[in-house]
């Protein structure tokens, strides 16, 4: 990386040149060029999910055989799945971003055990290899969710696989366990919960399902394994087990996990609103304890999974409720968001318009949960294509855009240089575009009944399904282009000065990019990280 | 409008008794989703052009939500959810419990086809012919990994998952074929694990009974080699009881005795270790639980997997669990022979009188 040249008020050299060496980045304990490694290695993760999606749409202009076999198709949204999951949209914004910005917003040198979180990269890497490798050995067919009895019995690489699924659940424990006590320790004096920047929230919450979910997954993962390599039968009936116990295991930690990738995106979001408002958050404290609320409740509602698994009706009643009312708080921050804008002075640049985005892809997709919470409703749609679709709306309509929004939000922070506005929003508009062609036609599938993970479909699902793939070529040249100007801007952008959207957070009072010890003073509190009634004088 | 909405939503044909109902849960859910989804978009535009950032703005006026606004909304929105939910859930209750009386298929899973199995003996093959207008209660087992049932055309899907057993239940509402596809991935030809409901008057659904009881012979042979070719080495099959010779109530016996089953069970109506199975079907019982049902297709399944939790009341519980052992063609077999043992004596207790059947042999040939 070419760094820029220190900013020029800072006294202190900025983190991106104080050292150059290619050890100074490997063995580094600075959080962010931690974070900014798990930025690279997670686009180089979705870069590799996203040519296997197209490989997967476009298998599907036909109904059958059009350029893979059904076995290869089988193992290739299995990794789709797999890489999409844990190698990018959990480490993400966490990981990433998080990992950047968590002390910068909290005044705070690093993070409280930096090297730990260093320790949490390689292992992500150590995770990544073992789950990727196991493509060398042929890959495994059993969708990302590994149900038993067939992952136990599947003839392909499931052990590798799912022990690299096991062991990137270790990383991100790691990073849980260290944003959580960043978050209780290194606030400074006279900070309190409430007057943290919202995105902190966003991560805290998020730093506690990780931590909490993320050993039940582990758990069930090595069972499988024992079963699978070892014929232990924990969850083969033959021998006694109980392949439904899987899936309750399975989706305690899968559901929350969920609430992993979007409650960072929705951290963002806040950030982003407030900034671009100029406005204080309608309400801070109904997002900050929304989010909390998300991450507890969440962890109630995993069984709305099995509502044709044959688990008790009075079971599924209970979780299907539950699940309506975890989206109430889903509810609250949009309301919020869209308060926060009023009376504001809105500048309507690049983030913004993946809050727009957001906001409308998020309101339907995540309307489209509360409605399989109306349980007959989704007797139907349960394993169709409107689940698919369903699931996109939120993670690539949410927490994709989302990302998006943040890294050109925060690319000044990051490399002191500003993005460019006009192909920001062009790739703004092919995103939209692009999604909306992409996976709209994905819930009329899943209406009209197509399952998914079908490689072979009924010809009458052909129409849709050639609309779904023409669409994933504008999604993907707007992800595209959208990465490549945020690239190229990182090195040839302007340069940006230290708070080049005057924002109020705490992370934009310190040069930018920061200096390696984060602030050349201890962090002044005054004004408040949203307080847009009075004249910063920080500016 | 039922069906223009329908159309633009591209769900399919409402060809059972419940159908419609969840159509019109679907249409308002999925209208008032749009309009949300939209009003939150238009609030966005109208206040990004309506408060758009002019040249000297610096400070914006401190503004905060009003706490009974915020409860008049959460309140609201948890009306709206609620309310969806009440509406889901009753008719999640009625695709979950059979009526009474329904007419009992079992339903066989495995890589990658269904079988079915009828009340008479008859069996078929990826075709599931049924009488329109007349509950069907699905009695489903897997012989391998979990399946699932989905006809798109009657709303209604149900997982079949190894070692349970698995219930779901429909009324085609007219004549016609509706396709049956697997939703839970089981495999490389998952996507072609399919079927079709056939769904024929009543009268011309007594004459394919009629008409089915010869072909049977032909479909176990057909099913007996398709499963040598599937089951490479047999391994995890034992198919060797899979004789081609004999009716399925013929087979029941035999599968009895293998399984040990007539060791503790009788057929001449003794009390013995077990209850005896003369006189069982459609026969009321009172289980040790304190519940009390008619012993039935399911009730029998279950008992063969979960002998435990459904004990009549009065005998020892020493049976074991046949889970994983019995697979779920001996079990529909064994099913059938206890079936023929209560009509041996009285016809009348069968839960399906108005069907045409013929007489059934009691004992071997």
């Amino acid at each position: 990386m070419t760094p820029p040249a220190q900013d020029s008020t800072a006294g202190a050299k900025s983190y991106l040149v104080a050292e150059t060496t290619w050890s100074s980045w490997l063995m580094t304990s600075d959080h962010k060029r931690i974070g900014i490694m798990f930025l690279a290695a997670t686009f180089l993760a979705m870069l590799l999910g996203g040519v296997v999606a197209l490989i997967l749409r476009i298998e599907h202009l036909t109904p059958h055989h059009t350029v893979v076999d059904a076995m290869t198709y089988n193992r290739l949204f299995t990794l789709h799945g797999v890489i999409m999951v844990w190698l990018f949209m959990i480490p993400a914004i966490p990981a990433g971003l998080g990992n950047f910005l968590l002390p910068l917003m909290l005044g705070a040198r690093d993070v409280a055990f930096p090297r730990l979180n260093l320790l949490s990269f390689y292992v992500y890497l150590l995770g990544a290899g073992i789950t990727l490798s196991a493509m060398l050995m042929g890959g495994t067919d059993t969708g990302w969710t590994f149900y038993t009895p067939y992952s136990a019995t599947s003839p392909t690489a499931v052990a590798p696989v799912v022990a690299g699924v096991f062991v990137l659940g270790i990383s991100s424990i790691m990073s849980g366990i260290n944003f959580i006590v960043t978050t209780h320790a290194l606030r400074p004096r006279g900070m309190g919960w409430f007057d943290m920047p919202l995105f902190v929230w966003g991560i805290y919450a998020t730093s506690i399902i990780q931590v909490l979910a993320t050993p039940v997954l582990g758990l069930s993962l090595a069972l499988v394994v024992l079963d699978h390599s070892f014929s232990w039968g924990i969850f083969d009936p033959a021998r006694g087990g109980d392949p439904v116990l899987f899936e309750h295991l399975f989706w305690f930690y899968s559901h929350p996990a969920v609430y992993i990738m979007i409650l960072p995106a929705m951290g963002v979001i806040s950030e982003v609103v407030c900034t671009f408002s100029r406005k204080n958050p309608l309400s801070y404290k109904a997002i900050a304890y929304s989010s909390l609320g998300i991450a507890l409740v969440g962890f109630l509602t995993w069984g709305h999974h099995l509502f044709v698994a044959g688990q008790s009706a009075y079971a599924s009643g209970a979780f299907g409720i539950i699940s309506e009312l975890v989206a109430v708080f889903s509810a609250i921050k949009v309301v919020t968001w869209l308060g926060t804008m009023y009376r504001g002075s809105i500048a309507f640049t690049t983030p913004m318009a993946y809050v727009f985005i957001f906001l409308f892809l998020f309101v339907f997709g995540g309307m489209t949960g509360v409605a399989q919470a109306a349980m007959s409703l989704d007797v139907h749609w349960h394993d169709t294509y409107f689940i698919v679709a369903h699931f996109h709306f939120i993670m690539v309509g949410g927490t994709l855009t989302g990302l998006i929004a943040g890294l050109h939000y925060w690319l000044p922070k990051i490399t002191g240089r500003l993005p460019n506005e006009r192909v920001g929003l062009i790739a703004a508009a092919l995103v939209l575009m692009g999604f909306v062609i992409t996976f709209v036609p994905q819930f009329l599938l899943g209406n009209a009944g197509m399952p998914r993970r079908y490689y072979d479909y009924p010809v009458r699902f052909q129409a849709l399904n050639v609309i779904s793939t023409v669409g994933s070529w504008l999604l993907s040249s707007g992800i595209l282009l959208a990465f490549g100007s945020l690239l190229h801007a990182a090195f040839r952008g302007p340069r940006a000065g230290s708070n080049p959207w005057g924002s109020r957070s705490f992370e934009w009072r310190t040069a930018s990019p920061p200096i390696t010890a984060n602030f050349e003073r201890p962090l002044d509190l005054v004004p408040g990280a949203y307080d847009y009634s009075v004249v910063n004088p920080h500016d | 409008m039922n069906d223009t909405l329908r159309g633009l939503l591209g769900l399919p044909e409402q060809a059972s008794s419940v159908a419609r109902d969840i159509d019109m849960l679907h249409l308002f859910v999925i209208l008032t989703t749009l309009l949300g989804a939209a009003c939150v978009g238009l609030v966005a535009l109208w206040f990004a052009v309506r408060f758009r950032r002019r040249p000297g703005d610096q400070l914006t006026p401190r503004v905060q939500a009003n706490p009974w606004w915020e409860a008049g909304l959460i309140g609201a929105l948890t009306c709206l959810f609620v309310g969806w939910w009440v509406i889901g859930y009753r008719q999640y209750l009625h695709l979950q419990v059979p009526p009474i009386g329904a007419y009992e298929i079992l339903v066989s899973a495995k890589q990658w086809m269904w079988s079915f199995a009828y009340p008479g003996g008859q069996r078929s093959l990826s075709m599931l012919v049924v009488p329109v207008g007349r509950p069907i209660k699905l009695v489903m087992m897997s012989r391998d990994v979990i399946h699932g049932f989905f006809v798109p055309a009657f709303r209604i899907k149900h997982d079949v998952v190894p070692g349970y057993v698995s219930v779901a239940w429909f009324q085609a509402e007219y004549a016609g074929t509706f396709q049956i596809l697997c939703t839970q991935y089981c495999g490389t030809s998952h996507s072609t694990m399919r079927g079709e409901v056939v769904a024929l008057a009543p009268a011309d659904f007594a004459l394919w009974l009629q008409g089915s009881r010869q072909p049977t012979r032909a479909a176990e042979a057909e099913e007996a080699a398709e499963r040598q070719a599937t089951t490479p080495g047999g391994d995890r099959l034992d198919i060797s009881h899979l004789a081609i010779d004999g009716d399925p109530i013929d087979r029941g016996r035999r599968a009895a005795a293998r399984h040990g089953c007539l060791s503790c069970h009788t057929e001449d109506g003794q009390r013995h270790i077990g209850p005896t199975w003369r006189g069982l079907y459609g026969s009321r019982v009172e289980l040790a639980d304190g519940r009390s049902l008619i012993a039935d297709a399911e009730y029998l399944t279950r008992c063969m997997m979960d002998p435990l939790g459904n004990a009549v009341a009065g005998y020892q519980t020493v049976m074991p669990s046949y889970r994983g052992t019995l697979d779920p063609d001996d079990a529909a077999s064994i099913v059938e022979f206890i079936k023929c043992l209560a009509m041996a004596d009285a016809p009348a207790a069968v839960a399906n009188p108005s069907l045409p059947t013929q007489p059934y042999r009691v004992g071997p040939p």
